[in-house]
């Protein structure tokens, strides 16, 4: 059974040397957010992997098991960005996916303009929250 | 740049110096009696964790850092050693200075220098030799902003300037960590 | 070796004002190390303002030849608002809350650039993010022999600069002139 909408579930956000910056969670991840921040996390290491050998920063579906999907972004400066995914849904097109992660490393650039934030330090945004929202919602 | 900025850029240099100032009456008078000039200058700047120059430097490593990150967004991916001196160089002078710098050279083991000719931090001083040492410290908060850039990159790296006649620079980069 | 690309739609003037903007957050961030109190970090703001206005005067005076001289609060506010503000900040004001019989008024700033990626903290409520433009105006002022006295509130929509006239400053004549 093909779920509708995009099936996002989890957001996440890390910085160098794996410190965790900032996750969002939509609605229909809170039955299972510690499943789904620990798929998150496991992911990471294959980013890594990926990263070193990538020529752009969008590095599309990286890891995948029977429930959930994981997409990844990093930046030029080693942030990375991780969509999960409910692996029963619709899914969204390479250009949508390309499109959200331009919408997430915009808004973290905002965030972290925010001269109170200390650079390394969890983020506390409304510039991610938003996105984030709006990322859910799609 | 702009008259805003380089109004703002001199009082930073203002509230550095005024700083320091402060901060240099505090010190213990008995420790400084008795040295002669040069030594005395040594033990205020060792004793100054906080002076103008690193004040000034902190600026520009935070703002730096921020500009590298919304500038190479939009930009392909930069990985190598080489593609971020030439980001720098280009784009991130560019951006930040409005113009490319006019020279890089490099010894192939992580040193790198880059000359700008006319490096605009140092327009509104005459050209020349006259007042170098006055302009010293409008260099330092470039120095973070280049330091900054190549933190956000991955790059640990050593910044400093030399200049011999306004209004030309040449940083010197020393790469402490290069990228895995 | 691919190509690099130049950077994609770099616009001049807003990457000059991120600079500024992201250089003045980066030089807050920097006093509130300096200074425990807020309030100390608001006078260091106001000065460093007050000094680039008296030179931002002057620049205005020269560039701007067709604006008349302020004979009340009322056109200089206009001229802060209209003419001033947008040549530096690059965005518009509006005037409102005239009070004491045409004394005080607020400058409302709707996007001000330099709060664009500010979130000040709970426990900072104290500070005057924006004291900078205060400040310059004040000195801007003070440099055509106006005095007044000024302060930037943010509040969650914009900034308000609260601007009251004291008086305008007359030359001393030095002591024994007639």
């Amino acid at each position: 059974m093909i779920n509708p909408g995009n099936g996002a579930l989890c957001i996440s956000i890390v910085g160098k040397e794996n410190a965790r910056l900032w996750s969002g969670l939509s609605d229909d991840a809170s039955r299972v957010v510690c499943e789904v921040e620990l798929f998150a996390h496991v992911s990471l290491d294959i980013v890594d992997e990926r990263a070193t050998k990538a020529t752009e920063n969008y590095l599309g579906q990286v890891y995948s098991d029977h429930l959930y999907k994981c997409f990844a972004y990093v930046s030029s400066t080693g942030v990375k960005f991780v969509l999960v995914t409910d692996s029963k849904s619709q899914g969204l097109r390479d250009s949508e996916m390309r499109a959200i992660f331009k919408k997430l490393h915009h808004a973290y650039c905002n965030a972290i303009s925010n001269p109170f934030y200390v650079v390394g330090q969890p983020i506390k945004s409304k510039h991610l929250t938003e996105a984030a929202k709006q990322i859910f919602a799609q | 740049m702009s008259l805003p900025f380089d109004l703002l850029h001199m009082e930073m240099v203002r509230y550095g110096k005024e700083k320091e100032a402060v901060a240099r009456a505090d010190y213990p008078k008995e420790v400084l009696e008795g040295l002669d000039k040069a030594t005395s200058s040594l033990v205020y700047k060792a004793l100054a964790s906080r002076n103008a120059e690193t004040n000034l430097e902190s600026i520009g490593l935070r703002t730096g850092f921020l500009l590298a990150e919304r500038l190479c967004r939009d930009l392909p991916r930069i990985s190598t050693e080489l593609e971020i001196m030439k980001f720098i160089c280009k784009e991130f002078w560019i951006s930040v200075f409005g113009k490319q710098v006019d020279n890089l050279r490099t010894n192939h083991q992580g040193v790198y220098v880059v000359q700008d000719n006319r490096f605009p931090c140092l327009t509104s001083f005459s050209d020349g030799t006259q007042y170098v040492k006055d302009a010293a410290i409008y260099l330092c908060f470039p120095c973070g902003v280049v330091r900054g850039a190549l933190q956000a990159l991955g790059i640990q790296a050593l910044v400093t300037p030399t200049t011999d006649q306004l209004p030309s620079v040449k940083f010197h980069i020393h790469i402490k960590t290069k990228l895995t | 070796m691919s190509k690099q690309q130049k950077p994609v739609g770099v616009d001049a003037k807003k990457m000059s004002s991120e600079l500024f903007a992201l250089t003045y957050g980066s030089l807050v961030a920097e006093m509130l190390k300096d200074y425990e109190d807020p309030r100390q970090v608001n006078l260091q703001l106001d000065k460093v303002g007050f000094n680039m206005g008296i030179r931002l005067a002057d620049d205005f005076l020269s560039k701007q030849a067709g604006v008349p001289k302020c004979t009340d609060c009322r056109q200089m506010a206009e001229t802060l608002s209209k003419n001033v503000i947008p040549a530096y900040l690059g965005v518009s004001a509006t005037v409102n809350n005239w009070e004491s019989g045409d004394r005080e008024f607020s400058l409302q700033i709707e996007n001000n650039p330099l709060t664009e990626f500010v979130e000040v903290p709970q426990d900072l409520t104290s500070l005057h993010y924006s004291q900078m433009i205060a400040g310059a105006i004040r000195g801007g002022l003070e440099a055509v022999h106006i005095k007044v006295t000024t302060t930037a509130i943010e509040t969650p929509t914009n900034t308000v600069i609260k601007v009251k006239f004291i008086e305008v400053l007359k030359d001393n004549l030095p002591a024994g002139e007639d």
